[in-house]
């Protein structure tokens, strides 16, 4: 083993660990036992599966390569995945006890391809129990801790994914998105996180939640960090059938080139590098329930967006109120569907003591399934059913229709559209615990572009109330992350707040 | 748990306000058209693999209580 990676490695871009593995100044096998130990120290429950020797194995195959004089942007660079995506070599929970102990015969397509990439897996991330959830709290592993603040969450459902990231215990975590599982943890622990389109990254070995909805998400510290990894995790995949057949892009060159088109760039110069971009602002966004230091942080980061030449335009997206109740419909009815494959005999938690095949279905589901789980799948399960299927589970789907077109017509007024992630600053643990819907009600701002499958992303702007993180929001049209990456790019070029470390 | 159920489904209630008359339902975001593939063997055969995550097996077979008696 060569010498240890110095400290402060952890505080350092993707860039420039890049160049040091480049350099051979620190090799992958360093750098991945120096985050490895951090992990190791680390409190706030991030991880729900470590297996270092594993991740040196990784490593030093990484060596290896860089050795031979192969290069590539992730080629060595440690990552961490939520524990949605199933590996081999770590365990793939979901944070269940359903799958507590559950091994996967396979690799999930993400995996593999940031495995083939040499990007080196330091251990799978802790979530809520299959994504279900916006606070971490609903996992089985125990909630996660906020480094900012360890008496508040850090968002869901990706929470492990985002804390790991801000605390310097892994610079890039892949991360999955239903509802505002990339964003919203990502906002609340103050790193960047993108959603891409849905269709861009595949589905094939992500433990499925709501199959018409989840989408697979880069975090990292800035933009240009989540513009690599999402280039390496993006493609088609044969596998997924709703996987999107089209070439693969490269998002670093996407995020670097200009934001707008030819035509439409001619007042751009290097200070105002977004002079023509049309931001539109839902007023729906900004409504009563955004609290006021939310608001402030954001407000102050769409000035910083004009400062760099962008021009803000009000716009609505008049079904935003119906973007909760439409999910919250979709989503357990697709989740109830998808989850009733854990039966206790194929795979997963199976009850010790049962009288027939009838009570160890019954049995192994309700000790498998924490409470939240439970409850989507009844709900799932009665607006799936007879008598009730047009006036819920139908009606919804038409809704999240026009949801939607309020997009398409937004967009044919706007470039994109700007507002918070979440309505207020990450709340403290237990706060919310009881109360289902409102925490469901606080998902208002992320669950639009989730029905209408457009990439969304979201950067760190500041600070709110008990200086805990906020963040803003972009949504683009489809298959824009490169202008979305762009946007955020210049704005951290011209800010540092997405360099911000929460204390050790 | 009732309680809770019940505020959900309060809140899922408020969606039959709203009129959808000749609104076509969206199965899909970007609404993909499935794509059909080569009737070909693709997969090979990993059943001792797939099953080593199961509670109960033999000879290849999933184990259950006995349902015919």
């Amino acid at each position: 083993m060569s010498s240890p990676a110095p400290p402060g490695w952890h505080t350092l871009p993707v860039s420039a660990l890049r160049k040091a593995l480049d350099t051979a100044q620190v090799s992958a096998e360093a750098l991945a036992a120096h985050f490895l130990q951090r992990i190791e120290a680390s409190s706030l429950n991030a991880f729900i599966d470590v297996r270092p020797e594993a991740t040196l194995a990784q490593a030093r195959l990484a060596d290896q390569r860089l050795a031979t004089g192969e290069r590539g942007p992730l080629l060595g660079m440690p990552i961490a995945h939520k524990d949605i995506f199933v590996t081999r070599q770590w365990r793939s929970t979901a944070g269940s006890k359903m799958l507590a102990d559950y091994v996967s015969p396979f690799d999930a397509t993400v995996v593999e391809k940031l495995a083939s990439a040499g990007a080196v897996c330091l251990g799978k991330t802790n979530c809520d129990e299959f994504a279900m959830g916006s606070a971490n709290e609903n996992s089985f592993f125990g909630a996660v801790r906020n480094p900012w603040d360890t008496a508040a969450v850090p968002g869901g459902s990706s929470g492990g994914s985002a804390a790991a990231v801000a605390a310097g215990l892994a610079p890039l975590a892949t991360g999955t998105d239903t509802g505002g599982s990339v964003r919203q943890p990502a906002a609340m622990c103050g790193i960047t996180g993108i959603k891409p389109t849905y269709g861009r990254v595949s589905r094939f070995g992500m433990i499925a939640f709501a199959s018409s909805l989840d989408q697979g998400g880069a975090m990292a510290a800035s933009a240009a960090d989540c513009a690599a990894l999402l280039t390496a995790m993006s493609g088609f995949d044969p596998r997924d059938a709703t996987s999107l057949e089209r070439e693969t892009d490269d998002f670093v060159a996407g995020m670097l080139a200009p934001v707008l088109t030819a035509a439409r760039s001619a007042n751009i110069t290097e200070s105002r590098p977004l002079a023509g971009l049309r931001i539109g602002l839902p007023r729906e966004y900004f409504a009563q329930g955004l609290s006021a230091d939310v608001e402030q942080a954001v407000r102050i980061a769409l000035d910083g967006l004009v400062a760099l030449g962008a021009e803000l335009r009000d716009i609505s997206l008049p079904r935003t109120q119906l973007t909760i109740p439409a999910y919250y419909v979709i989503a357990p009815a697709e989740a109830s569907s998808n989850l009733s494959r854990f039966d206790g005999v194929r795979y997963g938690h199976r009850a010790e003591h049962y009288t027939d095949l009838r009570d160890l279905y019954r049995k192994s589901r309700a000790e498998g399934f924490g409470a939240e789980v439970r409850r989507r799948i009844m709900v799932g399960t009665y607006v799936l059913s007879h008598g009730y299927y047009d006036a819920y589970y139908l009606q919804a789907q038409k809704l999240r229709r026009l949801i939607a077109e309020d997009f398409d017509a937004a967009f044919a007024q706007v470039d994109l559209i700007a507002g918070p992630v979440s309505p207020t600053v990450a709340w403290n643990l237990g706060d919310k615990g009881d109360d289902p819907v409102s925490s469901y009600l606080a998902d208002i701002y992320t669950l639009g572009a989730s029905l209408a499958g457009l990439p969304g992303l979201s950067m760190p702007v500041g600070f709110g109330a008990g200086g805990r993180p906020v963040g803003l929001q972009l949504i683009g049209p489809r298959l824009a992350e490169s202008q979305l990456l762009g946007v955020a790019h210049r704005f951290q070029l011209s800010s540092d707040w997405h360099l911000r470390r929460p204390p050790a | 748990m009732l309680a809770q159920l019940n505020s959900v489904l309060g809140l899922i209630e408020s969606l039959q306000a709203v009129d959808t008359t000749g609104v076509e339902p969206m199965t899909h975001a970007g609404e993909p058209s499935l794509r059909l593939r080569a009737d070909q063997v693709t997969e090979p055969d990993r059943r001792a693999d797939y099953q080593q995550g199961a509670p109960a097996t033999d000879h290849g077979l999933y184990l259950v209580p006995r349902v015919i008696e």
